[in-house]
Order: structure tokens, then sequence, then C-alpha cells
């Protein structure tokens, strides 16, 4: 049996540990799955309260109109595009789509960039005009 | 090895292996959850576009769309279908990362009982939202 080195390489480095995309876009699934799972509850209990009255769903709009609002709505709108993304490739490469790995390679980047891009875009698009609330 | 034993057994093979999953539920929930994905998808996809292209311009708008009987009906399917979706999705999750064992049975009992809050609680929202402001 060969003597394992006494001086193996150990990469704990973060600067040299490096993860193939499939698995990043893998983990990412998981990760914003659990995101969304927590934000379902959030959404239609803020639903809820806003088809209660005016003055509720005022209260809702205007919560709506802040930009940590805005910011939560933007992570969470990444993690939709990519959960949905990564589950459309998963689906498609269980009926025999895009399971070779140059191309499972490039369609793990595109749900990551397509994502990536959605968020910035919902950040736009959710940034409070100038009579924004602030924090 | 000895003589194989026959495949007599629901869910016992030729050869002796079992289907993977300790109830043999294993494909049934495959199946669910991407049913329940398409379905998800769809709704999300429209509903998102909806809000983000035409926004209700107020309360009473926004009450006349809810009790629209096609958008009710849609929020009942989307609520039954995240529950599905969110209870697979986690206990897939959990066997992965989580050791068998009474705890790991009890997370996901609980955390069926908490889904199964949230799809009644807003089932029966959705469901009743036609009565009008």
């Amino acid at each position: 049996m060969a003597r394992i080195p006494a001086r193996r390489p150990v990469f704990l480095d973060l600067r040299r540990i490096h993860f193939p995309v499939g698995a990043v876009a893998s983990i990412l699934h998981r990760l914003s799955g659990l995101l969304l799972v927590l934000a379902v509850p959030a959404a239609l209990g803020l639903a809820e309260y806003s088809s209660r009255s005016a003055p509720h769903f005022r209260w809702v709009a205007g919560l709506l109109d802040t930009r940590t609002a805005a910011l939560l709505g933007a992570v969470l709108l990444a993690a939709l595009v990519h959960h949905l993304l990564a589950g459309i490739r998963l689906m498609l490469m269980d009926v025999g789509v895009g399971v070779g790995l140059a191309a499972a390679r490039r369609s793990a980047q595109a749900c990551l960039l397509v994502a990536a891009v959605s968020g910035l875009l919902g950040l736009a698009a959710l940034w409070p005009a100038g009579g924004g609330h602030g924090g | 090895m000895g003589a194989r034993p026959p495949a007599t057994e629901p869910g016992r093979h030729a050869g002796g292996f079992r289907d993977t999953g300790a109830s043999r539920t294993g494909l049934g929930a495959w199946w669910w959850q991407r049913l329940s994905a398409l379905y998800l998808g769809g709704f999300l996809t429209v509903a998102l576009a909806w809000l983000a292209l035409d926004p209700p311009a107020g309360y009473a708008q926004w009450r006349i769309w809810l009790a629209l009987d096609g958008v009710r009906l849609a929020l009942v399917l989307f609520v039954a279908a995240v529950g599905i979706h969110a209870y697979i999705g986690v206990r897939d999750v959990a066997m992965d990362y989580l050791p068998e064992g009474v705890v790991r049975v009890a997370l996901l009992a609980v955390w069926l009982l908490a889904v199964a809050g949230l799809v009644a609680w807003g089932g029966l929202w959705a469901a009743d939202l036609g009565g009008g402001p």
C-alpha cells in the first residue's frame, strides 16, 4: 500500500478552490429554492393583507416602494429566474437534451448569467423613484 | 451467493434489488415535483409579467382582479402547487444532508404540517376573494 505523502497539498485556499460551473448552478438551485420557500408565505401574507381594505393596500404599496424592498425583490427575482431556468435545464436533461459536458456547462453558465441580469434589471425597475422612503 | 429470489413482491425486481426509497414513493414524488414546477413556472411568469407591465392602479382595481374566477382558480392552484413543490424540494434536500432517523422524520413532519397550514390558509383566502371589497 502506497504511503500517504507527509506534505500532501491541502486545498483550502479559497482563491484556488474552483467548483465546476454545473456544481455552482446545482447548489444555487437548492439555495434559491430554500430562499423562495421562505418568500412564498411572505408574499402571500402581503397579498392577503393588501386585499383587506384600501388603507391596508396603501400600506403594502408603501412598504414595497422602499430601497430595502427593491433589494429584496431583486434578490428574489434573481433566485426565481435561476431556480426556474435550472429546473427547466434539469427537465430537458431528463429527456436527453443538453446532457453532454460542453452543453451542460454552457447551459449552467446561461442560467447563472440570465439570473444575474434579471436581478440587476429587477433592481433598476423596483428602485423607488425620487419619492422613495429610503431604507 | 445462492439462488436469486423470484421477483414476486411489489418493488422487488428480479435479482433481488429493491426500488430506491423506503416506501417506494420516489418516482411519484419525482413526477409531482415536475408537474408542480410546470404550473409554478407558467403561473409566476404570467403573474409577475402582469404585475410588472400593468400594476394595479389602486385597491378597487386590485380587488376586481382578485375576484375574477380565473385569477382565484389560478391562485388556489398556485398555493397547492407551491405546497407540493416546497414539501418535496425540502424533503429531497433533507434526505441528502440529514442522517436517516427520528430527527429527520420529526423535522419533515413539522415541515409537512407547516406547508399544509400555508396551503389551507392561502387556499381559503384565494377561494374566498369573490365577494368583492
